[in-house]
């Protein structure tokens, strides 16, 4: 250990992070003083590291950050992620900035300044490439002025923000790749609470928990699409055909228009989602390269809709993983059941299923076996049950019987490897 | 197609061994050594490392070259750190000298883990650290840092 070079101690203190396990390791010897000094690129205050960071008073933290940064040089990574602290002052919080944004690559800071402080202004036109924002406010945003030439990653999480800055932000970093937007706030500005955003460069967007009247996205390279626990009432996505990855949870969308020759998708994951089959069929029908397929808790607008099997096998010959999880409504069960079933078509490529329920009944042995069919060369299964805590004797019957059918049923399967999940 | 062109090391305590170019070239050191070298640069001195530890670098650039993206990629370098303290600052230095990024943050993390949540006293003796400091040095330390009262 003491034949190790500085610079690899500084290694070593940056993997370590947590800035109260640094300093302590910088109090051994005047080597590892040094490398705490010179050599350390990453540093991390979070209220998770240490639980005495709850005792402290703000000012006390504050403090205690500012002399441990200031100790450092040429740091590359600074985290403060201090969810128990209220707010800090934005003298501190501008100092911290100041003097580490020139090196900074990736910052991660979720408190509340008071007042405000405009983090773009004092990051603008320096290194970022990786910046991770929640419970701040973005306000008049200058693409001219801030520009975030490297910045590669952008996450931002409660932040009061509106609908133009959030373009405008986009603008103003030219490589970026990933998008994160969590629970934003976004300022009204007509009576319509829109977002649209443009870039070129974006290949990955996250958006969680944000209810919009219009929402559109014009992406060229966009690869992977996740919005969960969204409610929009018109989402329109529109790009090059490059999207592979489009993932859907808890999502409601009155009107889904994607102006994208959606040809290139590989994986399509819905799950908690309310549609009108025939139309969102439509959409991927033309995905002949999917390979992935999750249909979960897909409620259906229409009474007499219902996943055709036949379609899916026929449109997706590459599909290599199908997860669908079981819905009838009781009126049309037996008419759906087995109009959804027609045809025999086999998925041949097929290697993975996961099929589920969440009110079982005496069919769904069936719809497995009819499924287990056509998966000709299926070599796992997984069966994911909801179960209630308190069963009725009708439903400790249905669940019994259900078992006796898939025992008699996976004897015809003994080279598939199954797997029971349920909750 | 592989080439099959090979490269010899040489350790530091003469130890060589041969190694396919593309697994020689992960370490970015010796890509450097070889780009800037001329054509018969064959056999290349690694002086600041020793024969076993060299042994195990190899190892690392064979499995990060030959499979890179294989499913088991995790838990080989899971396994590959479960080595005693002294073979795995071996590991880092070595990785330092020879620029290979991926081995030098993985030795580096394994070894900062070692270090969470321990206090001085135990850092000194898990690592064999020597404490030079002068006493005087150690007070101004002590009052210099506000992390002192908890440490």
């Amino acid at each position: 250990m003491d034949r190790l070079p500085v610079e690899v101690i500084g290694n070593i203190l940056s993997h370590l992070r947590a800035a109260r396990d640094v300093v302590i390791a910088s109090t051994t010897c005047k080597k590892w003083r040094e490398a705490c000094d010179k050599h350390l690129h990453m540093l991390s205050f979070n209220s998770d590291d240490w639980p005495v960071f709850r005792d402290l008073t703000t000012s006390r933290l504050e403090i205690l950050i500012t002399q441990t940064i200031f100790q450092t040089k040429g740091l590359q990574g600074l985290s403060i992620l201090m969810d128990d602290v209220d707010e800090f002052s934005a003298s501190a919080v501008i100092a911290w900035l100041m003097y580490t944004r020139e090196t900074l690559r990736c910052l991660f800071y979720n408190v509340r300044t008071a007042p405000n402080v405009n983090i773009l202004d004092i990051c603008a036109r320096q290194k970022l490439e990786l910046l991770v924002l929640a419970h701040n406010s973005i306000t008049g945003v200058d693409p001219n002025y801030q520009r975030f030439v490297f910045l590669k990653s952008l996450s931002l999480s409660y932040v009061n923000i509106s609908s133009l800055d959030l373009n405008l932000l986009l603008t103003a970093c030219p490589k970026i790749e990933f998008l994160g937007l969590i629970s934003p706030e976004i300022a009204i500005n007509d009576a319509q609470v829109t977002v649209e955003l443009t870039s070129q460069t974006l290949k990955k967007v996250y958006i969680e928990a944000i209810s919009l009247d219009k929402f559109t996205l014009e992406a060229d390279n966009l690869e992977k699409l996740h919005l969960k626990d969204c409610a929009l009432e018109l989402f329109e996505l529109s790009g090059n055909g490059s999207l592979k990855h489009f993932k859907m949870d808890d999502v409601s969308i009155l009107h889904l228009d994607i102006i994208d020759p959606i040809d290139d998708l590989e994986i399509i994951d819905v799950s908690n989602f309310t549609i009108i089959w025939s139309k969102f069929y439509q959409i991927i029908s033309k995905s002949s390269k999917l390979r992935r397929l999750r249909l979960w808790n897909v409620v259906f607008d229409d009474e007499v809709d219902f996943v055709d099997l036949e379609s899916i096998a026929l449109c997706f010959p590459e599909l290599n993983y199908l997860a669908l999880s079981y819905e009838l409504r009781d009126e049309l069960k037996e008419g759906v059941l087995s109009y959804s079933l027609q045809g025999s078509s086999p998925m041949v490529n097929v290697t993975a299923l996961d099929v589920g329920w969440t009110v079982l009944d005496e069919h769904f042995a069936d719809w497995v076996a009819c499924l287990l069919e056509r998966c000709l060369n299926l070599k796992k299964l997984v069966i994911h049950g909801v179960v209630s805590e308190s069963k009725t004797h009708v439903e400790c019957h249905m669940l019994a019987s259900f078992t006796s059918s898939i025992v008699q049923l996976l004897r015809k399967y003994i080279h598939v490897d199954v797997q029971f999940v349920y909750e | 197609m592989t080439s099959s062109k090979t490269i010899v090391l040489r350790s530091s305590d003469g130890a060589t061994f041969e190694v396919d170019e593309a697994v020689a070239l992960h370490s970015l050191m010796i890509k450097h050594r070889i780009e800037t070298g001329g054509a018969d640069s064959t056999t290349i001195d690694v002086p600041e490392v020793t024969g076993n530890t060299l042994s195990k670098v190899i190892e690392y650039c064979k499995k990060h070259v030959e499979a890179p993206n294989s499913d088991d990629l995790k838990s080989f370098d899971t396994d590959f750190v479960k080595v005693d303290q002294a073979v795995l600052c071996h590991l880092a230095k070595a990785s330092y000298y020879m620029n290979i990024k991926g081995l030098l943050d993985l030795s580096s993390k394994t070894i900062a883990d070692m270090f969470k949540g321990k206090t001085v006293e135990q850092i000194r003796e898990t690592f064999h650290i020597k404490n030079d400091f002068t006493p005087e040095e150690e007070e101004e330390l002590r009052k210099e840092n506000s992390w002192n009262l908890f440490v």
